[in-house]
C-alpha cells in the first residue's frame, strides 16, 4: 500500500463518513487526514450528514425493563472504578480509536491535540506488503491505535511492542475478523523508547510487525 | 424532577453519576437508541445488547461531548452507530441475503406524522433520500443504516465493487447539495 492522495481519499470519504471503511483503507485515510486539512474538512461535511441521517430512524420500544437494566448496569460499573491512570489514558484512545467513524468522533481526531508533531505513523506489514497503519501518540498519557487488514484470518491476536533496550511488553489482545480490525491503548512507556511492533496470533504466528520511529 | 432537565442537563448528571438523572436520561433516549441499535443489527436480543453498550460508552466518555458540534442526541446516536458496527464485525455476517430495503427505507423518508413540526433540515434531507435514483438510495441505506461495507454491499447487490463505492459516494454527495450549507465552527 503506498500513501493515499486527495483523489483517493476523495473516492472514500463517504465510506469514511459513514463508519463503514474497511481497516486497511481506514489506516490509509486517517494517515492522509492527518496532514490534509481540505480533506478533513470534506470528511467532516459528510460525517455530519452521517450522523444527521441516524437521527432520521424510527424510534422502536426496548424491551421490558431494558431502562432498570441499563441503570443497574451503569451502577454496578460506578461501583467498580476504573483506574485513575487507565481512565485519563482511555479518553485519548477512545478518542483514537473512534477516528473512521462519524463526524463526533472524527472531531475529537481532527480538532484535539494530536498533530503531525506529536502522532507518529508507521506501517504494519507482512513480509513487504503493508497491511495496515500504526499510530503512536507522544502526549500524556501516550497512547499507541492501528488498523490493520491482513485479507485473511480471524481471531485474537496480542499486540508486543519492543524497546530500543531490547525488552518487551505485551500491550493487550484484540480481534481480526477476516484480518480486519483496529484497535488502541494507553502505553506506559516512553514512546520514544519504542522502536517495534508486533501481531501474534494466539499460536504464536506472526500477523504484521512494524518498524516504529516515535 | 430529571425529565424537565435540558438534554445537556441530563448530560451533566449522568456524567456525575445522578441517579435521577441517569434514569431520566435513560428514558429520554432509549426509544431512539433502541430503534438504531435495531436496524443496524436487526434483531431485539442483539439490539439491547448494542444499545445497553451505547448508553454505557456515553456515560463513560460524557465530557468527551461537545454541544458545538451537535444535540445530544446525534451525539448518542453517532456512538450507538459506532457500537452497532463494532458488533456487527464481530459476529460473522450473512451477506449472501437478500436485503429488504424498500419498506425500511419508506420508514426513514416518511418521518413522523407531524412532519410539519420537524426541523427543516430533517425535512430536506427526507425528501434527498426520496429523490435519490433506487440503486442509490439501496447502496447509501445498506451502508448507513445496515452498517454494510462496500464488498459487502458488492456481493449482496451483485454488483462490482466499484459500483458500490460510486453509488454511496454519489448518494451522499446528493444529500450534502439538497441540504442547507453548516454553520461553520471555529
Amino acid at each position: 500500500m503506498t500513501r493515499m492522495t486527495c483523489e483517493q481519499l476523495d473516492e472514500v470519504s463517504a465510506e469514511l463518513a459513514l463508519g463503514v471503511l474497511s481497516g486497511s483503507e481506514r489506516a490509509l485515510a486517517l494517515e492522509h487526514l492527518q496532514g490534509c486539512a481540505s480533506c478533513r474538512a470534506e470528511v467532516e461535511q459528510l460525517a455530519s450528514i452521517g450522523d444527521a441521517l441516524l437521527e432520521l430512524v424510527p424510534p422502536a420500544e426496548p424491551p421490558l425493563g431494558f431502562e432498570n437494566r441499563v441503570a443497574a448496569l451503569l451502577h454496578e460499573r460506578a461501583e467498580t472504578p476504573v483506574p485513575r491512570r487507565w481512565a485519563r489514558g482511555m479518553v485519548a484512545v477512545v478518542a483514537a480509536a473512534c477516528l473512521a467513524v462519524g463526524g463526533w468522533t472524527l472531531g475529537a481526531f481532527t480538532h484535539g491535540p494530536a498533530t503531525p508533531a506529536t502522532l507518529a505513523s508507521s506501517q504494519l506489514v507482512q513480509g513487504t506488503t503493508q497491511v495496515g497503519q500504526l499510530f503512536v501518540y507522544r502526549g500524556h498519557p501516550a497512547w499507541i491505535y492501528m488498523a490493520v487488514d491482513t485479507g485473511s484470518g480471524s481471531g485474537w491476536v496480542t499486540c508486543v511492542l519492543t524497546t530500543k533496550a531490547g525488552t518487551t511488553l505485551r500491550l493487550g489482545t484484540f480481534r481480526l475478523v477476516n484480518g480486519d480490525g483496529y484497535w488502541g491503548a494507553p502505553i506506559a512507556t516512553d514512546p520514544s523508547q519504542i522502536d517495534g511492533a508486533r501481531l501474534e496470533w494466539a499460536n504464536g504466528g506472526t500477523a504484521a510487525t512494524a518498524v516504529v520511529h516515535a | 424532577m430529571g425529565d424537565a432537565l435540558s438534554d445537556d442537563g441530563l448530560l451533566a448528571g449522568l456524567a456525575l453519576g445522578e441517579a435521577q438523572a441517569t434514569a431520566a436520561f435513560i428514558r429520554r433516549f432509549q426509544r431512539q437508541v433502541f430503534g438504531v441499535a435495531l436496524s443496524f443489527v436487526g434483531d431485539p436480543v442483539n439490539a439491547e445488547d448494542v444499545a445497553q453498550q451505547a448508553f454505557e460508552r456515553a456515560w463513560r466518555h460524557a465530557r468527551m461531548y461537545d454541544p458545538r458540534r451537535g444535540s445530544v442526541q446525534a451525539w448518542l446516536l453517532t456512538i450507538t452507530r459506532n457500537c452497532a458496527i463494532d458488533q456487527l464485525r464481530s459476529r460473522r455476517r450473512v451477506t449472501s441475503e437478500s436485503w429488504e430495503v424498500t419498506g425500511e427505507l419508506e420508514s426513514v423518508t416518511r418521518g413522523p406524522e407531524d412532519e410539519a413540526v420537524a426541523e427543516d433540515s430533517a425535512r430536506a434531507l427526507r425528501r434527498a433520500l426520496r429523490d435519490l435514483p433506487a440503486e442509490q438510495a439501496r447502496a447509501l441505506f445498506l451502508a448507513a443504516f445496515r452498517g454494510l461495507t462496500s464488498p459487502e454491499i458488492a456481493e449482496t447487490e451483485g454488483i462490482p465493487l466499484g459500483t458500490a463505492k460510486t453509488r454511496i459516494r454519489a448518494a451522499m454527495l446528493k444529500l450534502r447539495a439538497a441540504l442547507p450549507a453548516p454553520e461553520v465552527e471555529s
